[in-house]
């Protein structure tokens, strides 16, 4: 019959073909999805929000001995631990599914610029809902930075024994622990659903980690360099960074910037032959610029954007005032707007990663 | 000529039993009354229709207006209960011709959401407005008499129409990325190497060009196989697994389940005759048989003039970019209404920045200030809705009381395992470039 024929015909000729072609496209493609998934929810995504939960005991520990009774000693230490719980919480920004999901934890965490005639409205009143939406930029971490931060040193006494700042700083400082409690807490249980999800759709993990960290990624340009540099609004904005009042911006951005790559090489962040991580899911995929490999191309991506934050030992906040320090804030920019590119374009594309559930034109 | 002209018009007007009618419009009915609530109860319609802020339209289609949240809710009531009624053949016309528009309506109001299979239940719904279907099997039957006969031309145009589909789909999968690299489904099978027992196999390079070569012949000649008596079972039974297998590994949607359904048209009429007088026992269905109509000369003419420019437009759209140059891929002219079906991964970023030419500022665009993430998806790597998306930030603008602007992109693309490259020329002010102009003023060339 004629149908046989052209099957079986069909079945040499294939055959034939995908011998001959073996070097091109994807020799072997042996990532073990759960394996990844598995390494990445137990050796970097919980022990992160482990590590966050902790910062966070310590400040409510810190802030009760400040309350009870000042002294400028306790007020650093108050300080430092909120800087040390900040520092965790950039380890943590690029995993808003699962239980951070639903608590909106990068909105209701890390809503910056703080809006401080709200803050001191709030004060002033004792009366606010920090779970409201519209409080979000009146709580959190850049909440804390300009209320911990923005004092003058011979007021400082005054202003931490006034009972109405005290009760909003415990408030503030309750709310974050509360959600992180939560995420930590939830991740828990989520862990077993996270790992079992193995597939490339829309609700799929690694969609969900990928696209979480693409956002987070393109939201850390954007709102940590674009946006004070006046990338929106043409004028730089001073207060819009991270941590204006500490200025800590770009230390706390170097941070940010290793969690990302460590999403990349997974938690051995040193040690590229490792398994198990994206590193060698990319590696795999075969897609390369010039002879680079795309992994390959990413981490340098990266690992530029992080020498380039490494030469600047001026507060991002001051940098804005001096040209050539600006300078170089735009070419991190630059910098990052390139990773973006690599990460929401070339990674996804070649990943074959689903965005949303809606249907894609079929067959 | 003469003789010719004589044989189709014998062969378009030869009476046929109407079985095989009724039970493709059941089907259909049925089908279009599943996806309809499918589609409701994934809350698409708020998601696509409701909370978008703007809209990118169709060429010619502008007019289209968004109705509202309410109007969109009662266009999709529309649909589900017309769907309803061509099913049980009530009314049918006016369902046919409700279920035509509201249909094209949502499909025009942003094109997004452009899919072929959308495309292709247009065309059969605009199809179905001019068959006798509803004269078989139904309510309008039951009160008005059941016919004997249709003319043949009413199922042809249906095997034709699906035929269009397969076989262009086929001929879209000979080109070098497909055949020769396996491309896209190098990218795309792997990315399910999750599957139980499959999964294994899905990670290896033989089955990407399987897939590929198979794909190709299946989609080529699948409908000669369905004609064809003596191969109709076996082509049917491999209709099935070819549709429900890229059903399962592609998110495609009720889109295999309509192929599968709707190929029973090139069944022998003896199953369709089998299954309605089956069903009209079970429902104890009885009518009064009346005279079969039969054609003035006239409306012949009438009809099969139509179905000549009917089937000469079917051709010709598919085959228009044959009229542009460059990568059709890449460029994307002529792509869309063609049964270009899973052929390309394509994924762009792109970065505007507005100039205020009357103080110089720039200003950095955030995409999702103004599109949702499925429309900026598009937006990406489609050159139309760019330009359309460069209006409405300009009009955003200018409702500022921001008028003279300059806008440009900075944008990169990347389509199937090339790696990303730049896309719009970033010196090119977007906002003096219309639909109208040569794409090669302002797209660069993909190499």
């Amino acid at each position: 019959m004629i149908f046989k024929k052209v099957i079986y015909v069909l079945f040499i000729a294939v055959f034939m073909l995908s011998c001959s072609n073996e070097n091109t496209g994807n020799p072997k493609i042996d990532i073990d999805k759960k394996a990844l998934l598995t390494n990445y929810a137990d050796n970097l995504i919980i022990p992160a929000f482990e590590d966050l939960y902790l910062k966070s005991n310590t400040l409510i520990e810190r802030f009760a001995e400040l309350k009870l009774e000042y002294s400028e000693q306790r007020y650093n230490k108050v300080r430092q631990a909120f800087s040390d719980l900040r520092n965790s919480w950039q380890y943590c920004s690029a995993y808003g599914f699962g239980p951070a999901e639903d608590v909106v934890l990068r909105q209701t965490l890390n809503t910056f610029p703080t809006d401080t005639i709200r803050i001191k409205d709030n004060i002033a009143s004792g009366t606010y809902s920090l779970v409201t939406s519209s409080n979000f930029k009146a709580k959190g971490f850049p909440a804390l930075d300009y209320l911990l931060f923005n004092v003058e040193s011979n007021t400082q006494e005054s202003v931490f024994t006034d009972t109405k700042v005290l009760q909003y700083l415990e408030d503030i400082i309750k709310d974050i622990k509360t959600n992180i409690d939560y995420v930590r807490n939830g991740w828990q249980s989520y862990r077993d659903v996270f790992i079992s999800k193995t597939g490339n759709d829309a609700g799929s993990s690694l969609s969900l980690l990928i696209n979480e960290f693409v956002k987070d990624y393109e939201l850390a340009k954007r709102a940590k360099v674009g946006f004070p540099l006046g990338k929106s609004s043409s004028d730089v904005l001073p207060y819009h960074f991270e941590a204006p009042y500490s200025m800590n911006s770009s230390r706390i951005l170097g941070f940010n910037l290793q969690s990302y790559r460590m999403i990349i090489t997974g938690p051995e962040n040193n040690d590229l032959t490792k398994t198990d991580n994206l590193y060698e899911y990319l590696s795999e995929l075969s897609v390369t610029r010039g002879d680079a490999l795309l992994a390959d191309v990413i981490l340098e991506e990266f690992d530029e954007t992080i020498g380039l934050l490494n030469k600047m030992d001026i507060p991002f906040r001051k940098s804005l005032e001096l040209p050539t320090e600006k300078e170089k804030i735009e070419a991190l920019y630059k910098n990052m707007q390139e990773s973006v590119v690599l990460l929401k374009t070339d990674m996804v594309s070649a990943m074959g990663i689903l965005i949303n559930y809606q249907d894609n034109d079929g067959d | 000529m003469t003789v010719i002209n004589t044989q189709i018009r014998e062969t378009l007007f030869k009476e046929v039993s109407p079985e095989p009618l009724a039970f493709f419009r059941i089907v259909f009915g049925l089908l279009m009354t599943f996806s309809t609530i499918r589609y409701i109860a994934n809350g698409w319609v708020t998601e696509f229709f409701v909370q978008p802020e703007h809209y990118f339209k169709y060429p010619y289609f502008h007019w289209v207006q968004n109705p509202g949240e309410i109007g969109i809710y009662l266009l999709f009531g529309t649909l589900l209960l017309s769907s309803i009624l061509i099913t049980i053949g009530y009314k049918y016309r006016f369902a046919a011709i409700t279920f035509l528009l509201s249909f094209l309506y949502i499909e025009l109001i942003d094109i997004t959401y452009y899919l072929n299979h959308y495309y292709f239940v247009s065309l059969i719904a605009f199809i179905m407005v001019f068959l006798p279907a509803g004269n078989c099997f139904s309510i309008d039957a039951l009160q008005k008499g059941e016919t004997e006969s249709i003319p043949n031309w009413t199922i042809l145009i249906i095997k034709f129409q699906v035929a269009v589909v397969y076989v262009f789909a086929g001929i879209a999968k000979l080109n070098y990325d497909w055949l020769i690299d396996a491309m896209p489904l190098s990218i795309w099978l792997p990315a399910n190497s999750h599957l139980p027992i499959i999964g294994g196999l899905l990670k290896l390079q033989f089955t990407a060009y399987f897939f590929s070569w198979f794909g190709a012949i299946y989609d080529l000649f699948i409908v000669f196989f369905l004609i064809y008596p003596k191969t109709r079972k076996v082509a049917y039974f491999l209709v099935i697994v070819f549709h429900l297998s890229t059903s399962a590994l592609f998110n495609i949607g009720v889109f295999p389940y309509v192929m599968i359904a709707l190929t029973t048209i090139f069944f022998d009429k003896s199953f369709q005759i089998n299954v309605v007088n089956r069903l009209k026992k079970w429902f104890g269905y009885k009518t009064n048989v009346v005279t079969t109509h039969s054609y003035r000369p006239i409306m012949k003419t009438v009809v099969s003039t139509s179905i000549l420019i009917f089937t000469i437009i079917q051709l010709a759209i598919p085959l228009r970019f044959l009229l542009y140059s460059g990568d059709l891929f890449w460029k994307e002219e002529g792509y869309r209404f063609s049964w270009r079906v899973m052929l390309m991964e394509k994924a762009g970023t792109v970065f505007f920045t507005v100039v205020d030419k009357d103080t110089n500022k720039k200003i950095e665009i955030v995409n999702s200030d103004y599109l949702t993430p499925n429309q900026e998806k598009q937006m990406s790597t489609q050159p139309d809705l760019i330009l359309q998306y460069v209006k409405i930030i300009e009009e955003d603008f200018a409702s500022k009381g921001i008028t003279n602007v300059e806008i440009y992109a900075d944008s990169f693309v990347k389509l199937n395992g090339d790696f990303s490259k730049r896309y719009i020329n970033d010196k090119v002010d977007l906002t003096k470039k219309s639909y109208h102009d040569d794409l090669d003023t302002w797209i660069l060339p993909n190499n």
